[in-house]
């Protein structure tokens, strides 16, 4: 089967993008994530031209294209993604412990999914076809025709790659004893046509069928176009020894094998040297000759060089071992096929064939350029030991890694590839690692899950600075949005205290500026206190007193609240910025004392006295006269600052004498 | 595989366009002296802020990394370098965070370090200056040295390599070593190291071989493989790929000619596809080959 040379076919699409042309200006790029480019038209520096003196301006010039490939957006692709992850994942969860029977269970797996692929393609077609037909719109916007030829073109992809996957399944896990059966099966399966006897309708016709038939091994098929002709003793032999063919199955011993092969072909010289009939008539000759394996009338009846190899291994050479396999196969091109290039698939099954896995793998990654299929072909072959293990110098990797770590840029494009692409990274030890840690940074950090997430697969593959640096940017954009006990808690794990602190700064001005429901407090105070190493104990204490006092107004219980506005301040436990805001609250309490209790009471019972008046007008003069004092002041109002001033000069002459 | 089309409403030239570390964001610079942010979803891009400040065209932009915040990077023809900074992401509230004013002439190519090595944005300028600006803390503050004559037209930093330099400088080799490539008028290609001791930048060694104006380098990321890799393209039509294994010596592998001058490279985010712009309008992609040669994959022609 002759396939398009996969680069010249990408290489045709892309330059036939329509980009309007920029006049006049460089064409210039920058990296999405994975296979994206953003295009501009975009002059440097050295090639600046003010705009008065550029003679034409186009519109376009300060447009952006963004251009992606490979990428797997269409559905087919993702149902047949997550299918073959699966798939994958099993391989390596078992890899030390692996049977043949579970290595071909995969192999047989990914070509199910191969064929669901390119059965779901051509539905996803047939429907296409079908919405283009009732919506004009749709048909306008997308090209119709090019639209189906990349579906074709990707169907017929598929069909190539389980082909290949195939004959890989066949030669090294299925029949690997059994080389030519092997071929021979797959050749059966892949490349013959299945015959429509009742339409054969003229006689030559009817012999070509039968010949190309035995050529392809499907004896019962020459049987039943043999019956079609007037029966005689010749026609009879005929279908007997075709009948007798000894048939090569897994498990027959091959000597005993040989053995049978020997006696048939005895017995079908016999037949046709004593036979006149057959040698007289051409077409029971050529059977007989193709049956006896004269390499000729094969190489004449044949039009490749897969059916002249397949017919080889069953007529002339059924025991070739595994080995020969590749001269052998070389020796089935013709002269002329020789002198042609030989086309790209046809190298890969010979390399496969040659037991040159590698270089296959290598073919199959620049020819046929789809990186799902050398990825997954080259795991399933590492995992049977047929394929180089050793680090390539030019890869810096083993072929394997190599490859799957090329898929995995297929999976980049797209971020809900993420959990896909992180079983692919994890098993790459040597490399998959370092791509893992980019990766795993470079997601967009939404939501509280996607953290969690993130912060999983970098404790289960020991990324332990890439989960700091994830904590950390979670810490940062929680706090940008006033998210501060997640924000604590992330950054507190990333031991970024200084950031913390800086937070909850922001949480303090937020509190001295507006009403703050006691329970986010809470949830504050309980994030700093999973702080171990009590980095930030000072702001934990004065949060819990703050809470308290703010409860204690909730309550009316004034005394206890004054006291408590007296210990902080005295400590110093209150921040700076508070302090106005509590002395204004003291100046409340006081004026409430004033009025409710008696001067015997006062005098007992007074909560701030002389020197606690004393006290918060030296607080008001440092804070006032501080190099900060905007910082400090901007809580309150002048008029509040003027008020708290004139209240405590007036309280303290009443406070004289109070202890 | 039709391109996404959208307007960027810039009044003139765009000269540069920079993704931001998640995809998620696109900065865009222009002759008409502004930034623009847009928020970049799979259906549409928004446009979410103008940043002003420049008072010429801007060259470049440059995204730093997240753990430092939202900022963002540019530099003009004006000779600035100004760090910009999202205040409120909620309603896309940008602030100048810190402007440079140092170099003499016109600023061409700006690049954030790797974040391991902490803030650090190497400026590179007309005045045949690179400035490396480095937030401490508390305060930017910068080193200069000269580096190439008559100027300087790209500068690349290496990637952060934990197990230590490839390339020996004669510090001890379990510290990671800051490293940058610069690109300048002298056709040189240029290394330079970052002393720990000295607190000083040393030129390393020039990577010869292009025979006209250097005009983009770029390192490629590392992503575990045992050599080192940087890409360099440049008025003579060449684009170079230079290569270091463990000996520390370059070895340099030119690509196949192209028709016109090149004017930038640009390694993808995983270091194993080089895109390459040349001439009037052509972008092209180029792989390694398994035997250590260069195919181009696609060609992104301009075409009506």
């Amino acid at each position: 089967m002759q396939i398009e040379n996969n680069q010249e076919k990408k290489q045709k699409q892309f330059a036939t993008e329509i980009i309007p042309k920029i006049h006049s200006q460089n064409l210039n790029f920058c990296w999405g994530i994975g296979n994206e480019l953003f295009l501009f038209g975009g002059s440097t520096s050295a090639f600046y031209c003010p705009k008065k003196q550029r003679k034409e301006i186009n519109s376009q010039e300060n447009n952006i294209y963004i251009l992606s490939w490979d990428t797997t957006n269409n559905e087919s692709i993702s149902k047949f993604l997550s299918q073959t992850h699966s798939i994958f994942v099993k391989l390596q969860m078992k890899q030390n412990q692996l049977s043949n029977t579970d290595t071909l269970e995969a192999s047989q797996g990914y070509r199910i999914a191969l064929q669901n692929l390119k059965q779901n393609l051509i539905k996803q077609l047939d429907e296409s076809n079908e919405d283009f037909q009732l919506n004009l719109d749709l048909a306008n916007s997308v090209n119709p025709k090019a639209f189906k030829d990349e579906i074709e073109s990707e169907a017929k992809l598929v069909d190539i790659m389980e082909r290949v996957f195939h004959l890989c399944e066949n030669f090294f896990l299925l029949h690997s004893k059994y080389p030519s059966f092997s071929f021979v099966r797959w050749f059966q399966l892949n490349f013959t046509d299945q015959l429509e006897i009742e339409s054969i309708d003229t006689e030559s016709i009817k012999w070509n069928k039968i010949c190309r038939s035995i050529i392809h091994g499907k004896f019962e098929n020459a049987i039943n176009l043999l019956a079609k002709f007037p029966p005689n003793q010749t026609i009879q032999n005929t279908q007997k020894i075709l009948q007798e063919f000894p048939e090569l199955k897994y498990q027959t011993h091959l000597t005993i094998y040989r053995k049978q092969f020997q006696n048939w072909r005895k017995k079908c010289d016999k037949i046709y040297n004593s036979n006149e009939e057959i040698k007289q008539n051409p077409n029971l000759s050529a059977i007989y000759k193709i049956l006896l394996g004269d390499e000729n009338e094969i190489n004449q009846r044949t039009d490749s060089w897969i059916e002249r190899f397949a017919s080889k291994l069953l007529f002339i050479y059924p025991n070739l071992e595994i080995q020969s396999f590749g001269s052998k196969a070389k020796e089935c091109f013709t002269e002329k096929e020789k002198k042609e290039r030989i086309n790209d698939l046809d190298q890969i099954y010979l390399d496969i064939l040659s037991l040159n896995t590698s270089r296959a793998l290598l073919r199959i990654y620049s020819q046929i350029g789809n990186t799902w299929l050398s990825a997954h072909l080259s795991d399933l072959l590492f995992h049977i030991d047929s394929i180089q293990k050793d680090v390539l110098p030019t890869l810096g990797t083993d072929i394997r890694e190599f490859f799957v770590l090329e898929f995995c840029q297929t999976l980049l494009s797209n971020p809900s590839r993420m959990p896909i692409l992180v079983d692919y990274l994890i098993s790459c030890q040597k490399m998959g690692k370092m791509l893992l840690s980019e990766i795993v940074q470079r997601q967009n950090i939404d939501d509280e899950f996607i953290y969690k997430k993130l912060l999983n697969i970098c404790q289960n593959n020991q990324l332990d600075l890439e989960y700091k640096t994830i904590c950390q940017i979670y810490g940062m954009k929680s706090f940008s949005s006033h998210k501060f006990p997640s924000g604590i808690n992330a950054l507190l794990e990333a031991e970024k205290i200084e950031i913390v602190n800086s937070g909850i700064n922001r949480f303090f001005k937020k509190i001295v500026s507006e009403e703050i429901p006691l329970y986010q407090i809470q949830l504050v105070i309980e994030s700093l206190e999973s702080d171990k190493q009590n980095q930030t104990s000072k702001k934990v204490l004065f949060l819990k007193h703050y809470k308290e006092l703010c409860e204690y107004f909730q309550e009316n219980q004034m005394d206890k609240a004054g006291r408590l506005i007296l210990e902080i301040m005295k400590k110093e436990i209150a921040p700076k910025m508070f302090w106005l805001t509590l002395i204004w609250d003291a100046i409340v309490i006081m004026e409430e004392e004033e009025k409710k209790i008696e001067q015997e009471q006062f005098q007992k019972n007074s909560i701030f006295n002389h020197d606690s008046i004393m006290f918060f007008l030296t607080k008001v003069k440092e804070i006032t006269s501080s190099h900060q004092a905007n910082e400090y002041t901007q809580y309150i109002s002048k008029d509040q600052l003027q008020v708290i001033r004139f209240n405590l000069i007036r309280a303290l002459p009443i406070r004289i004498g109070l202890k | 595989m039709e391109p996404i089309t959208f307007t960027t409403e810039h009044e003139d030239t765009i000269h540069d366009a920079q993704m931001d570390y998640y995809g998620k964001k696109l900065a865009t610079c222009s002759s008409d002296k502004i930034i623009k942010i847009f928020k970049i979803t799979d259906n549409e891009q928004i446009h979410v802020a103008d940043l002003k400040g420049h008072e010429g065209p801007v060259w470049a932009v440059s995204w730093c990394h997240p753990r430092f915040g939202v900022m963002l990077a540019s530099c003009s023809h004006d000779r600035r370098v100004i760090i910009w900074k999202e205040i409120d992401s909620e309603n896309n509230i940008w602030q100048k965070e810190y402007e440079y004013l140092e170099h003499k002439s016109s600023v061409n190519s700006i690049s954030w370090s790797p974040q391991e090595y902490g803030l650090n944005l190497a400026c590179g300028s007309s005045d045949s200056m690179v400035s490396i600006l480095t937030f401490s803390g508390e305060q930017w503050t910068h080193k200069k040295f000269k580096a190439h004559q008559i100027g300087c037209n790209s500068v690349s930093w290496a990637p952060f390599n934990p197990t230590g330099s490839l390339i020996t400088s004669g510090e001890d080799n379990t510290t990671p070593t800051l490293r940058l490539v610069t690109g300048g008028c002298d056709h040189l290609v240029k290394i330079w190291v970052y002393l720990q001791k000295e607190k000083e930048w040393k030129f390393e060694c020039n990577l010869e071989g292009h025979e006209n104006w250097v005009r983009s380098v770029s390192w490629a990321p590392n992503i575990g493989l045992p050599f080192q890799t940087i890409a360099s393209c440049s008025q003579d039509k060449k684009v170079i790929i230079w290569s270091s294994r463990s000996d520390g010596k370059w070895e340099k592998n030119i690509l196949p000619t192209f028709d016109d001058i090149v004017w930038s490279v640009s390694w993808s985010f995983t270091g194993n596809v080089l895109a390459v712009s040349s001439g009037e309008n052509s972008v092209t992609l180029w792989r390694e080959k398994n035997d250590g040669n260069w195919y181009c994959f696609s060609d992104l022609s301009n075409q009506n």
